[in-house]
């Protein structure tokens, strides 16, 4: 027996429904409703036109049908004309029609457009309303333009209805959402603004929604509404619960309007008018007071109310972020809730606090619930309510608590939902690496990450960690030791495999000193694995077996052994067959020498934190491209990235030569030296550079046939090309110069084009040289990252550079005396059109050129007492940069060049040492005493010198080192 | 010196290589807590749906513009996602990028998706006013009146809420407009009712 409906009964509708409901199966349904289609079919199609009624029930039919996942593709025409019955019901499932089932048949448009337009007129309240849900519903630019001229006049017109105001403002909403740029409020905005103080609580409801939106992309035009906002709210929170009368929802004074109210007001910065400011406060306040008091009502649709109230005043105070006072009281408050009996409220105060924890002011206060928040991720039931806590416990997460909520991380990870354990293990490491004090820590927590949840450690933290290792070299040895140990475990996930196998194929030496994990022991422990894991990790492997024999000549015969066997070097995936065959003969040709040259260690990584990813984004404006699809854009080449090359050249285009021509790019090294000579130079060709002849010769010299080869190649160059005036040195070259005063590999610059490393060596023997003469050899790689047209005159490659290609360049240095100023290396080339220009400073210091000088205590006094002129010596005190740790001091001062004395000064706090630095003209010594003060975290550095330009340059490179 | 890459063709792009070329990492997923700054200040309900026990949707409405095939996507996994929740979790889940709120009245689900930053417990009572509406027009309601009246439980939902914010709260307003709507009915009705939902006005979820 089907329901019949209230108001007007459709008979016919009501038994199809029934008999829909009745069917057995999905077959007898589709019959039923093709039975019923081809029904409406024919009496649309038939002689006899239909009356109202009977056309009203058949697209009502018709949209059942529809509602019920069935296409419909006929009815459109008898909807319309419904629209411009006379009938309420009528025009009414009409309207229902169009506003469900959308059509973009720009005929039917027009035709719905002139029924609503005729509605609009027709002064009729019920029919605007109708009417304007439609346009409301529909949304359409069609509608757009043809009412967002009317609508305001509506809204804003003295004789309009209450209801249709309502109505009228949120449909303009609506239109300005789907096209803001078709309504035009102007003239309008005032009277818009003003319906805040409308008597009807319906329209401001309704106007305070439209106000929120259009404020926000003009603050300045409807600023006017803070103001009365704010009084707004104050007459409703201090209003008693039966004022509003119908209003009041469970005994709380218009909950919906007091939420809408405090989101306008989070779309401005605090009130300026203090009376304005103090109102305000003093409503926040009563909210927060509320809270405590005892509830008017059990029912939860009270407490829901009241709370989704205080919840958003609490956004509003994280919001203005300036009261202090306030955002403690909100956090005690939320800190409460934390504990509440309802579930609900637990979820939603661990989602606020979220946002508390990033304000200075309440960060502190957020932290004392750190218990709290940790049992609830343990005892929650709910999974979401655990996802907030494990949230939470991100966003409070600081270098004073990293270690006990990375720690209940890691434990709650091993019973974890599988639905969160991803994103659970992003979080992890991303806080280890963060607050990592010390990288043992970091290491330890990442592979406690593979052992507990192997399954969910994407690639990228894997790759991660083998980075930080790769790039710091106080923690390789400890990571291989640890590595080494995890992989004794009979079973380990494949990811820790990968990572034993780079790491101990990078560093396995570090540990081969012990017996237990002598290079056999280790090969043996890898290879135990291999048979377990997929292609991709036992092609890690062979790789990492190939530098085994490097590492270790002892295990070489083992692993030939190993490579030679039928499984690999016949193996049927292509992949590890030639890795095997290629590995297999690498070994056995090849010298150690080539061996060593061929397998050295990896270089550092660029430091590529996130924001090149973030600048990238920035740019990129909306629609930003993930890393994904950052890698493809560098794979293909540029065409994508070309079109958008010329935003992106801001960067670049700083230094950008001021004369494109057509061919001129080519990669060019000057010396910057004296700045006295620069305005000379400046203009000079880049052969005057490296001939030994040229007014800065002083500084660097040439002197390797390499370069005698390279300088024809310039001089073949177009004249025009040469003269050319390189680019000034980027601004921030100093800064790079800096990272490599104590390093010598390392990526010296960096951007989207290109990523140019650098790999210096320091040869006494080199050719014709005398043996006491100490040279650089600077090895620079220019990977590219995307496909440029380099011409590059040093050594001659390939104009067409593909991208992710790698040029390499050798620059032979010598110190003819000493100097101050860095040589500049300056990159021309052409990307997508454009010159490139690129200036800088190469990392060649002064002292890259030291000698060590081995000494006891008593000859170092007795230098150091020699050289007691005052202009012999430069002191500075500075305060320390990084954090002060004997090691990572120890290991700079040894990178600086010099030896690092033990046993010389009385107090073992400080570090002295002493070095020659050679250059062609003279040896100049130099002493060196650095003292940290780890109270005030304060070094004081002194240094002696033969030479006081040397002594000066030093001190100043120095004391931005530590 | 060669490396790796030096020392592999390009076409292999594994292991050691791809280190490399692999820029840093985690941020993508991180927008995610940063957004919740961010996101307009809106009261924005997305979509409103209601469905049966069996996953049978008796009501939708959306509120942004989806095509077809979306919506029956939609619709297919967030119906999954919430009835697989346990009895007594609470009323909100994260679904991808949108926050989710619903509440069970006996046989039916009412579900809401919303922006991130939406306030969760005012829809919650969103829904729960939508119920008072329709159990003051059909007196009672129960989901068979939902299913035989659809249309009038999309003109009741139209009075209550356009564009996904809420145009009036009073429940005497919109009982007024209904009324005026069926005043000019002609025909007379009887009303029976079959599986009445239980206590759906005294808000009892359960």
């Amino acid at each position: 027996m089907p329901a019949v409906s209230k108001g007007d009964g459709m008979r016919g509708l009501a038994v199809f429904i029934s008999d829909i409901r009745n069917c057995k199966s999905k077959e007898a349904e589709i019959k039923r409703i093709n039975k019923e289609l081809a029904n409406i079919r024919s009496k649309f199609k038939g002689d006899k036109a239909l009356d109202g009624y009977s056309k009203k029930k058949y697209v009502c039919k018709l949209l059942f049908i529809f509602l019920l996942g069935h296409d419909i593709d006929f009815g459109h025409m008898e909807a319309v004309n419904l629209l411009s019955s006379n009938k309420y019901t009528e025009k009414q499932i009409g309207y229902l029609f169009i506003s469900v089932l959308v059509n973009s048949n720009s005929e039917l448009i027009r035709l719905i457009n002139n029924a609503i337009k005729n509605d609009l007129s027709s002064r009729n309240p019920t029919f605007m309303c109708l009417a304007l849900h439609c346009i409301a519903n529909v949304g359409s630019r069609e509608m757009a333009e043809a009412f967002a001229g009317e609508i305001p006049r509506i809204l804003v017109a003295g004789d309009t209805m209450d209801s249709v105001k309502q109505s009228a403002a949120l449909c303009l909403l609506r239109l300005y959402k789907t096209s803001p740029d078709l309504v035009l409020m102007g003239e309008w905005t005032s009277r818009v603004v003003h319906l805040l103080n409308d008597q009807h609580m319906g329209v401001v409801t309704a106007a305070i929604s439209l106000i929120t939106c259009l404020s926000q992309k003009n603050p300045d035009e409807f600023k006017t509404c803070v103001s009365l906002a704010v009084s707004r709210l104050s007459r409703i929170v201090s209003s008693a619960s039966t004022d509003l009368q119908d209003y009041t929802y469970y005994f709380v004074p218009a909950p919906w309007l007091s939420c809408k109210l405090l989101r306008l007001l989070q779309c401005y910065p605090p009130p300026e008018d203090g009376a304005v400011k103090g109102r305000l406060v003093e409503c926040l306040e009563t909210i927060l007071n509320k809270a405590q008091e005892p509830p008017k009502s059990k029912k939860v649709q009270h407490s829901n109310a009241k709370n989704a109230i205080l919840f958003e005043a609490i956004a509003l105070i994280i919001h203005y972020d300036s009261e202090p006072n306030l955002l403690v009281r909100a956090c005690n408050q939320l800190g409460q809730f934390l504990q509440h009996r309802e579930t609900n409220l637990r979820y939603l105060a661990l989602e606020s606090m979220c946002t508390l924890a990033s304000s200075e002011f309440s960060h502190e206060a957020v932290k004392t619930h750190i218990e709290t928040v940790i049992n609830a991720l343990k005892t929650e039931r709910d999974v979401s309510v655990r996802q907030r806590a494990a949230d939470l416990l991100y966003a409070m997460c600081d270098r004073s608590n990293a270690k006990q909520i990375v720690a209940e991380m890691l434990s709650y990870l091993e019973t974890a939902d599988y639905s969160i354990r991803e994103e659970m293990v992003l979080k992890v490491a991303i806080l280890a690496e963060k607050y990592a004090v010390d990288y043992s820590w970091y290491v330890d927590t990442i592979l406690n990450l593979i052992r507990i949840a192997g399954d969910y450690v994407s690639e990228e933290v894997w790759y991660r960690v083998i980075q930080i290792v790769i790039n710091r070299d106080d923690v390789q040895g400890y990571a291989a030791k640890t590595v080494f140990e995890a992989l004794q475990a009979p079973a380990c996930h494949e990811n820790m495999v990968k990572v034993g196998g780079y790491i101990l194929g990078e560093f396995g030496n570090l540990i081969a000193g012990d017996p237990r994990s002598s290079p056999l022991v280790q090969f043996n422990l890898l290879h135990s694995k291999f048979h377990l894991c997929s292609v991709p990790t036992r092609a890690l492997l062979l790789s990492a077996y190939i530098k085994f024999i490097n590492l270790f000549p002892e295990t070489k015969s083992t692993i030939q052994e190993v490579l030679r066997c039928d499984s690999q070097i016949r193996n049927s995936d292509v992949e590890l067959q030639q890795r095997a065959v290629e590995y297999l003969k690498l070994s056995s040709i090849a010298s150690t020498d080539v061996l060593a040259t061929v397998l050295e260690e990896m270089p550092p990584f660029p430091e590529r934190e996130s924001s090149i990813l973030a600048k990238l984004k920035k740019k990129k404006g909306p629609g930003a491209v993930s890393a994904g699809e950052l890698e493809e854009g560098k794979r293909e080449g540029g065409e994508v990235n070309g079109a958008e090359r010329p935003g992106d050249n801001a960067a670049i285009a700083a230094s950008n030569a001021s004369t494109p021509s057509p061919s001129a790019d080519l990669l060019g090294l000057r010396s910057a030296a004296p700045v006295s000579a620069a305005p000379v130079s400046a203009g000079s060709l880049l052969v005057d550079v490296f001939s030994e002849a040229g007014p800065a010769a002083s500084t660097a010299g040439v002197n390797d046939d390499g370069f005698l080869s390279c300088s024809s190649a310039l001089s073949s160059a177009p004249p025009s090309v040469v003269s050319e005036d390189p680019a000034p040195p980027l601004p921030e070259s100093d800064e790079l110069l800096n990272k490599f005063v104590c390093k010598n590999n390392g990526v010296l610059f960096e951007n989207q084009l290109l990523q140019i490393g650098i790999k210096s060596e320091y040869r006494q023997n080199l050719g014709k040289l005398p043996n006491t003469l100490r040279n650089i050899v600077l090895l620079i790689f220019i990977a590219l990252l995307n496909e440029i047209l380099l011409n590059v005159q040093l050594k001659p490659v390939d104009p067409l550079v593909e991208g992710g290609a790698q040029v390499q360049q050798v620059i032979n240095i010598e110190c003819l005396s000493d100097f101050s100023d860095a040589p500049l290396l300056n990159i021309k080339f052409r990307y997508g059109g454009a010159l490139q220009n690129l200036s800088l400073k190469l990392p060649v210091t002064i002292n890259k050129f030291f000698q060590p000088t081995e000494m006891s205590s008593h000859d170092f006094f007795q230098r150091w007492k020699q050289l007691s002129q005052p202009q012999q010596e430069a002191q500075k005190i500075f305060k320390a940069n990084h954090p002060m740790d004997t090691e990572v001091l120890k290991a700079k001062l040894l990178g600086l060049g010099t030896a690092l004395l033990d046993n010389v000064d009385p107090n073992p706090e400080n570090f002295v040492c002493a070095g020659v630095i050679q250059t062609k003209a003279q040896q100049i010594g130099c002493l060196l005493r650095l003292e940290p003060n780890a109270q005030a975290q304060m070094y004081r550095l002194t240094l002696r010198s033969s030479k006081d330009t040397v002594a000066k340059r030093l001190c100043e490179l120095l004391s931005e080192q530590f | 010196m060669i490396n790796h890459r030096g020392l592999h063709s390009p076409r292999r792009g594994l292991t050691f290589e791809v280190l490399r070329a692999v820029p840093i990492v985690y941020l993508p997923r991180l927008f995610f807590f940063c957004a919740c700054s961010l996101a307009l200040p809106l009261l924005q309900i997305r979509f409103l749906l209601l469905f049966s026990r069996q996953g049978r949707v008796r009501l939708q409405k959306w509120f942004t513009a989806l095509s077809e095939h979306e919506k029956k996507k939609v619709v297919r996994e967030m119906s999954l996602a919430v009835l697989t929740r346990p009895p007594k979790a609470c009323n909100f889940l994260q679904w991808k990028d949108l926050k989710v709120v619903y509440r069970r009245y006996a046989s039916l689900y009412f579900c809401c998706g919303l922006e991130q930053r939406d306030n969760e417990l005012l829809t919650l009572e969103i829904i729960h006013r939508y119920v008072e509406l329709l159990d003051q027009y059909f007196g009672n309601v129960c989901e068979l009146d939902i299913i035989f009246n659809f249309e009038k439980a999309y003109f009741i939902l139209d009075e209550f809420i356009i564009g996904g914010e809420i145009q009036e709260t009073s429940k005497m307003c919109v009982a007024k407009s209904m009324e005026e709507a069926d005043a000019n009915q002609e025909v007379g009705h009887t009303h029976t009712h079959t599986q009445h939902i239980q206590g759906l006005s005294r808000g009892e979820t359960w």
